[in-house]
C-alpha cells in the first residue's frame, strides 16, 4: 500500500489529505475537512489539472491576459505555453472571448480575461 | 472649490466596492479619484486565478474580478477621475488633487473613504549588502513588466521572500521559460498561502529554502549572482553556510506597507502593528466621517476580504451621511497572546451594522488545533478551535450582536 500526501488547494486552509493507494487504485481518502477536498485529492492523485493563466501579444502592442476556461492536465501546461507564444490577438476583445480554441489538444479553450479596445 | 458628498481615494478593489456599496445605500453624489490611468488597482496585473471564491463563489483571475466591479461602477454612473493624484488631505475633509488634464483641484467632502492600498518593501527596507547593479526588482514591479508591458526582466532568477507575489512570479517566470533557482525565506515557515506553495513551487520543483536569506549581491553593471546563507533563530546568518547562486535577476517579495501619507496629514490615528488607521465597527477612523478599507488599513491575503471590508466602509459612510451621529461609546478590541492584531480595533456595539460584526486577525506563528478565546473584561464570549493557522492566512471571525457582553 502507498500513501500519497496531497496539500489541498481548493481554499486557503490547505488541508494535508492522505490518499491510500493499492495497485494505482484509491482505497481510501483521509484527513479531509470538506467534500471539495475529497474531489481535489482524488483528481490530484489520478489526473492532476491546473488552470493555465498567461498572456498573449496584442497587435496594437502590449499583452492581453488569458486563461484556460477550465483546468487542463498538468502535463500539458508547457505545450499550451509554447502554443500561445506565437499568438497575436487583434482588438477589440473583451473578457470571456475565445482566443485559442482547443489549446494543446486538451479540448479546452483559451479565453481572454481582460479587455482591449 | 468643488463640493462632494462622498469622495473615495483609490480605485482598486477596496475603492470600487466601497463606491458601489455607498451608492446602493443611498449616497448620490460620489467621486472616486484614481492616480493610475485605469481602475482596478493591482488586480489587472494579477493574471493568475484564485480570486472571488468567497464573494462570487467561483474562481476568477485578477482582471476578471476587477472587471465585474468596474462594469457595475460604470452602470451606476459613479463619477471617476483617472490620472489624478491626491496630494493633500485635511482633518476638515478638504482634498487637494492634481492631474495633467485638470491641473489643481480642491474638493470639500462631507465624508471620505481612504482606499489607497499598500506598496512593496524594497531592498532599502531590508538592507542587503553588496553592489547596486541593475536586475533587482520587487516582485510586483516584475509582475507589471511581464503581465502588463510584456517584458521579461531576466532569465535566471533568485527570489527573496516567500510572500504570495513572489511565489506567483516564480511560476510565471518558469512558464515563460526563465529558470527560477530558488526562493529564500528568512522565517522558518513560508509567508505565502499554502495553495501558492503547492501550485507555484512544488509543481515546478522550485526549492524553497526556509531560514535562509541573501547576504550579498554580486555584480557591477548587472546582477551576476547572490550569496545565500542559513540564519539562526535570531535571523543572524550562520557562518560557513553561505552558498553562491549565479543569477541575472533578484526578485524581492519581502512584505507590503500600507500607504498612509494622506492619513497622517489628516491627523488620523494609526495602529502600531498594522501601520494603518485605527478603525471602528463601520471602518471609521479616528476622524469622524473619514473611513478606510482594504490594504491601507491592514495588508490582506485575499481580495475577497478586501471587498467585504470595503462594503462595510461604504455602508458606514452612507450611514454617517444620513445620520451624522458619530460612534461614541467604544469598546476597545485588543490582541491577546498568539495574535498579532485584530481589525476593527474598537467597536460601538449599539451601532453595529446588520447585527453582526466580522473580526479579522492574524496569528503570531503557525499552529495546529489552536484555541481562540474571545473575551470581554467580564466574561468569555466564545471559544473556537482553528485546525490550522499561519500568519500568512488571515482569520475571519463573525460575532452576532447578541454575543456582546
Amino acid at each position: 500500500m502507498e500513501i500519497k500526501k496531497v496539500t489541498c488547494i481548493v481554499c486557503p486552509k490547505g488541508c494535508l489529505i492522505d490518499v491510500k493507494l493499492e495497485d494505482g487504485k484509491i482505497i481510501s481518502i483521509e484527513n479531509y475537512q470538506c467534500k471539495r477536498g475529497i474531489d481535489y485529492a482524488q483528481n490530484e492523485v489520478l489526473d492532476p489539472r491546473r488552470i493555465l493563466t498567461t498572456t498573449v501579444k496584442l497587435s496594437t502592442g502590449g499583452v492581453l491576459p488569458v486563461r484556460t476556461r477550465e483546468a487542463i492536465p498538468k502535463k500539458y501546461l508547457k505545450k499550451a505555453m509554447l502554443e500561445s507564444k506565437d499568438i497575436v490577438v487583434k482588438p477589440p476583445i473583451k473578457v470571456g472571448d475565445v482566443v485559442v480554441k482547443d489549446i494543446a489538444g486538451t479540448g479546452i479553450d483559451l479565453i481572454a480575461t481582460g479587455n482591449a479596445k | 472649490m468643488l463640493n462632494k458628498e462622498l469622495v473615495i481615494i483609490g480605485g482598486g478593489p477596496a475603492g470600487l466596492a466601497a463606491a458601489i456599496e455607498a451608492k446602493k445605500n443611498g449616497v448620490e453624489d460620489i467621486l472616486l479619484i484614481e492616480r493610475d490611468s485605469r481602475l482596478g488597482g493591482i488586480l489587472p496585473q494579477c493574471i493568475h486565478n484564485g480570486f472571488g471564491l468567497h464573494v462570487f463563489k467561483e474562481e476568477l483571475t485578477g482582471p476578471e474580478y476587477a472587471d465585474r466591479f468596474i462594469k457595475e461602477l460604470e452602470d451606476m454612473n459613479i463619477e471617476v477621475l483617472l490620472d489624478t493624484m491626491v496630494i493633500e488631505l485635511t482633518e476638515s475633509k478638504q482634498i487637494t488633487a492634481v492631474s495633467r488634464k485638470r491641473g489643481l483641484l480642491q474638493i470639500q467632502a462631507e465624508a471620505i473613504i481612504l482606499a489607497m492600498g499598500c506598496r512593496e518593501r524594497t531592498r532599502g527596507a531590508i538592507n542587503i549588502p553588496g553592489f547596486r547593479p541593475a536586475g533587482i526588482f520587487t516582485a510586483g514591479t516584475a509582475q507589471r513588466f511581464v503581465n502588463i508591458e510584456g517584458y521579461m526582466p531576466g532569465k535566471e532568477i533568485v527570489i527573496l521572500g516567500s510572500g504570495d507575489i513572489g511565489l506567483i512570479m516564480a511560476r510565471r517566470f518558469t512558464l515563460e521559460g526563465a529558470k527560477v533557482k530558488c526562493v529564500a525565506e528568512i522565517m522558518p515557515y513560508s509567508n505565502g498561502l499554502t495553495r501558492n506553495i503547492v501550485q507555484c513551487l512544488q509543481d515546478f520543483d522550485i526549492p524553497l529554502l526556509l531560514s535562509h536569506t541573501v547576504v550579498f549581491i554580486h555584480g557591477n553593471e548587472r546582477v551576476e549572482g547572490v550569496t545565500i546563507a542559513q540564519v539562526d533563530e535570531n535571523f543572524k546568518p550562520i557562518p560557513s553556510t553561505e552558498k553562491y547562486f549565479s543569477c541575472d535577476t533578484l526578485l524581492l517579495s519581502v512584505g507590503l506597507i500600507p500607504e498612509n501619507e494622506l492619513s497622517k496629514m489628516a491627523d488620523i490615528a494609526l495602529h502600531d502593528v498594522t501601520a494603518g488607521p485605527i478603525v471602528n465597527q463601520r471602518m471609521e477612523t479616528s476622524v469622524p466621517g473619514i473611513f478606510a478599507c482594504g490594504n491601507v488599513v491592514h495588508v490582506h491575503d485575499l481580495v475577497d476580504f478586501v471587498t467585504m471590508e470595503a462594503r462595510l466602509a461604504g455602508r458606514g459612510a452612507a450611514d454617517y451621511l444620513k445620520n451624522k451621529i458619530p460612534s461614541s461609546e467604544h469598546i476597545s478590541v485588543s490582541a491577546g497572546p498568539g495574535i498579532t492584531y485584530v481589525v476593527p480595533h474598537k467597536v460601538d456595539p449599539e451601532k453595529i451594522l446588520d447585527d453582526k460584526q466580522n473580526f479579522f486577525m492574524r496569528s503570531t506563528k503557525p499552529m495546529e488545533k489552536a484555541r481562540l478565546f474571545i473575551e470581554s473584561d467580564k466574561d468569555l464570549i466564545r471559544t473556537r478551535v482553528l485546525q490550522h493557522v499561519k500568519p500568512s492566512e488571515m482569520i475571519n471571525i463573525e460575532l452576532k450582536k447578541e454575543e456582546k457582553v
